[in-house]
């Protein structure tokens, strides 16, 4: 709590009487949820008073945008009467419609989850000779069923999907989509991988030789062969920016998407004992982005 | 992260409110650590960087294989020797040194030494542990005291028990086949993400090797039936640290003893085997990890009984005193830390109290204690994506035999793609067991009528090992081929081993231990796991092992087959119907104490498996036949194994 007294006098102390405020709601003072608040002030710049506070502390009067940072700060703010815009980074795409509350033209988010196109691009560009994709689903990640199918189509991989109801049923669902299939896609879903089953089942697809295409960091830290993930710092940035373009005309907010910016994340040790011999992290980068049309 | 994941558990049931039907999916499934995948070693390590070569028998194998119990599994390691004193008494061990009391494996479930602080063997068909709660085997072939201790001789054997979470509900498994062969198990688990527990209540037997035909006067009884109760409870608190408590107690009755048999006429013995555990960590798996891990083990039998009257003494009966109970308690603190992006390590100490209580084989009515101190460390050095160094070194001071230190170094070089070559070098010990160093064992017959049968002079020094490997590992995603090579050079000096010298007793002869013999053990190994179509897999396993031994006091040379081979092969039926063939061929051997020379024997496990839905419930049946044609002899002539055939039903409510 000190660390938010410190910066908000930080902040009084700036000159800014005729800034818009821009006030920061974090759902936790440091780790990841500080990092989205720094990137974002920076990119902020001089366009804005910014101030920042916990879960529970008031927001200023003059605040002209509430920014939550993590899905306790958007369900307090989106999910609030209040008419002020209200921007949210840190949240997964699953549920946000439901959270939203009050005029929703006046609520946009940031999201944590990757555009299935750039985690297939990414299967694509590691393994080029794959044809079958391994997806296991659960309750909140069938919701993007077709959005994987679509995406598959498009990078010609057929997709062999299971749906798990539960962690319960995830390690025989997962066995028997790896068994089929020359890799698997994780898809956040919380009833479905754990931390306490993530480990057996990588363990698994590790001796069924099969990569996993994780969807953070962590996640190829803890053995899949690699993943596409946006940091907390590449979130703060790219909405820092699009809360400065909106303060220069305050017209709609803009419609809530999946971010712009994104890190890839390989696990070398794995891709060796694979047998894969991949290029440098640049290099895959620029091929999925090739693949993807997007300008270097 | 603490206090991340702290501020995570208690934004959680707000979340919760909020998505309830949406699971509750939070920024926590991008932002928390996960565990690594693989534990090599004290450190987490891909099979790649481990300093020694590991063979996995994974959750699939177990299902797929046609075993009924555990220590069959290990047929599918390259090396290892899986043989049966009688039909209750198994006997593991690797390339040599096979003995009813097989003492040189370090047997480890769950991170808990599970060897008889007595006798230092396993008493595997006791361990309170069911076959379908075991998650994963590591089987570390070779020496491995650096990291494990004393024990560790020459390989260790590391079963991993399944997380609670994916038991939940509730299980139930019935086995029945000929030759007596029975398992009622159920398995009843609940919880959610941060508890969870399970419970397994088993119970198992069999009549032991086939008597059919023969003349039951002339055959010992060797049935077995025993009953388990275990389980598991995993706990996740706010902080992030994470608690588990395992706990499980197994009885038997083991048939021992025959009818004609004078000396050892039938009798039951009954066994008590149990454990508790706690083990504590907390930390970052990948940077600074604590953990703290403290269990109780017990390890008894009762078998007190008398001989037939004798002539040769009289008429008088003896009196064969040979219960036995062993107790180990345990604490140990372990330390991984990153010191750098490249450098990681893991230190820690461990205190070990072993009570005996075996007045008939120690010759004392109090109970005998021995204590074990422990300091390790272990570091591995990344200097480039394609060198990594291990370095280990382990220190025990056991109050019976001294102070040892085992030290091992590693090299591995990543010369391609998935191939590694692998070279280390180790030096090991094992401590001597409390029989091998306090024995005083007699039949008594009257106070003065005694044959004594083991007197330790005591004072012994532990057995010390050098051992010299290079591995190769080839791993191809494309081919999903892996081969795992290793050529091997182990010398073991200060063997303790029995020796029979002049006693004024009976037979004028009483066994005592000695450090003195030397064996050398050289030769290499082979596994290579396939997948040619994924519906297929195949694993063949290959080891020669030469040895050479000074053979003072027993046959050491001949301790060991030369040639050991399995094939296993599983193919799957659209995602239903599974099946699996797997066939060994073992070498000849004569076997130590009770071992007698066998002839070279092939056996072959067949198994079939289909997966239903029978009335709302996952139901699975499997036919299994193990040996089919002809019989086989293991360790002991008589001992008789012929066609089993038994039939597995599975439910899942």
């Amino acid at each position: 709590m000190l660390a938010f007294a410190l910066i908000a006098m930080a902040m009084s102390a700036l000159p800014a009487h005729a800034r818009p405020v821009v006030h920061f709601v974090l759902s936790e003072p440091n780790g990841p949820y500080r990092e989205v608040f720094v990137a974002a002030r920076t990119a902020l710049g001089g366009d804005a008073t910014v101030s920042v506070g916990a879960l529970d502390d008031a927001v200023p009067e003059s605040a002209s945008a509430i920014v939550a940072v993590g899905t306790a700060a958007a369900a307090r703010w989106a999910g609030s009467d209040d008419p002020r815009a209200v921007f949210a980074t840190l949240v997964p795409s699953a549920g946000w419609q439901r959270l939203v509350r009050g005029d929703t033209t006046r609520r946009s988010a940031l999201f944590l989850d990757q555009p299935l196109t750039r985690q297939l691009a990414l299967v694509r560009v590691l393994l080029p000779p794959l044809r079958e994709l391994g997806v296991v689903y659960g309750p909140s990640s069938v919701a993007r069923r077709d959005a994987v199918l679509d995406a598959a189509d498009r990078f010609h991989l057929f997709i062999n999907a299971h749906h798990a109801t539960s962690s319960v049923d995830i390690d025989d669902a997962f066995l028997t989509v790896l068994r089929r299939s020359e890799a698997l896609l994780a898809l956040p879903d919380s009833a479905v991988f754990t931390r306490f089953n993530v480990q057996s089942l990588l363990l698994t697809s590790f001796r069924l030789r099969r990569p996993v295409i994780g969807f953070s960091e962590s996640w190829v830290r803890a053995g899949a062969l690699a993943a596409v993930h946006t940091t907390p710092a590449q979130l703060g940035a790219e909405l820092g920016a699009e809360i400065a373009t909106w303060l220069s005309d305050r017209g709609p907010l803009p419609a809530s998407r999946t971010p712009m910016r994104y890190t890839l994340s390989v696990n070398r040790q794995v891709a060796f004992s694979l047998g894969l011999n991949l290029a440098p992290d640049a290099v895959l980068q620029q091929r999925i982005r090739a693949l993807l049309g997007e300008h270097p | 992260m603490h206090r991340l994941l702290l501020g995570m558990a208690a934004t959680l049931p707000l979340c919760a409110a909020v998505m309830a039907d949406e699971g509750t999916l939070t920024e926590a499934e991008w932002l928390d650590d996960l565990p690594v995948v693989l534990a090599g070693s004290r450190l987490d390590q891909t099979v790649a960087d481990a300093p020694v070569a590991i063979s996995v028998i994974d959750r699939e194998m177990i299902e797929a294989s046609g075993a009924r119990e555990i220590q069959e599994l290990f047929r599918l390691v390259p090396g290892m020797i899986v043989a049966h004193d009688n039909g209750h008494h198994a006997i593991v061990s690797y390339h040599a040194l096979a003995d009813p009391y097989s003492r040189r494996m370090l047997v480890l479930i769950d991170g808990r030494a599970a060897y008889s602080p007595v006798i230092s063997h396993t008493n595997w068909t006791m361990l309170p542990l069911a076959l379908e709660d075991i998650e994963r085997i590591e089987v570390i072939r070779g020496s491995n005291a650096a990291a494990f201790g004393a024990n560790a001789l020459l390989g260790v054997i590391s079963i991993t028990t399944r997380r609670p979470h994916l038991a939940d509900g509730f299980t139930t498994r019935t086995t029945i086949g000929n030759n007596g062969i029975y398992r009622q198990s159920a398995t009843l688990g609940g919880g959610r993400d941060t508890f969870a527990w399970r419970l397994t209540t088993q119970a198992l037997g069999d009549h032991g090797y086939d008597t059919s035909g023969r003349d039951l006067a002339t055959v010992d009884q060797d049935d077995k039936d025993t009953v388990l109760l275990s389980g598991r409870a995993d706990w996740q608190t706010r902080r992030g640290a994470r608690w588990e408590l395992h706990a499980g107690m197994a009885e038997g009755r083991r048939e021992h003893g025959g009818v004609n048999n004078r000396l050892r006429p039938e009798h039951d013995i009954t066994s008590s085997n149990g454990y508790a555990q706690l083990h504590w960590r907390s930390g970052d798996d990948a940077t600074d990890r604590h953990a703290v891990r403290a269990y109780w083990t017990l390890d008894s039998w009762d078998q007190t009984y008398l001989t037939q009257p004798m002539v040769e003494v009289g008429g008088l009966q003896g009196l064969w005193e040979l219960s036995v109970r062993g107790e180990r308690y345990e604490v140990e603190y372990q330390r991984t830390l990153a010191l750098r992006s490249n450098w990681r390590s893991a230190w820690g100490l461990a205190s070990r109290l072993d009570r005996m209580h075996a007045p008939g084989y120690l010759g004392r009515p109090d109970t005998l204690n021995n204590s074990l101190h422990r300091l390790f460390t272990h570091h591995e050095l990344r200097f480039s994506p394609e060198w990594v160094a291990n370095m280990g070194l382990m220190l025990e001071h056991d109050r019976a035999a001294g102070t040892e230190l085992s030290p091992r170094v590693a090299l591995n070089w990543g010369y391609l793609p998935g191939q590694v070559l692998r070279a280390s070098y180790s030096r090991a010990t094992r401590t001597p067991a409390i029989v091998e160093e306090n024995a005083d064992h007699e039949l008594r017959f009257s106070d003065s009528v005694i044959d004594q049968l083991l007197l330790s002079t005591g004072n012994l020094q532990a057995e010390r090992i050098r051992s010299r490997e290079l591995g190769w590992i080839y791993s191809s995603a494309v081919q999903d081929l892996t081969v795992d090579a290793r050529v091997f050079h182990d010398e073991i000096d200060r063997l303790i081993t029995y020796y029979f010298e002049p006693y004024p007793d009976l037979d004028g002869l009483v066994q005592n231990f000695r450090n003195f013999d030397q064996m050398t053990l050289k030769g290499f190994e082979v596994q290579a796991r396939w997948r040619p179509t994924p519906a297929l897999r195949l694993i063949g396993n290959y080891a020669y092992t030469d040895i050479w031994s000074t053979d003072t006091d027993e046959l050491y040379s001949e301790s060991g087959p030369r040639n050991i081979g399995s094939m296993f092969a599983e193919y799957r039926l659209g995602s239903r119907t599974f099946g699996s063939a797997t066939w060994y061929r073992f070498g000849e051997m004569h076997g130590l104490n009770t071992g007698t020379y066998v002839k070279r024997h092939e056996r072959v496990d067949l198994k079939i498996a289909r997966e239903f839905a029978l009335a709302g419930t996952a139901a699975r049946l499997s036919l299994t036949v193990q040996q089919p044609i002809g019989n086989l002899s293991d360790f002991r002539t008589r001992n008789d194994f012929r066609r089993r055939v038994f039939a597995d039903l599975r439910i899942r409510f």
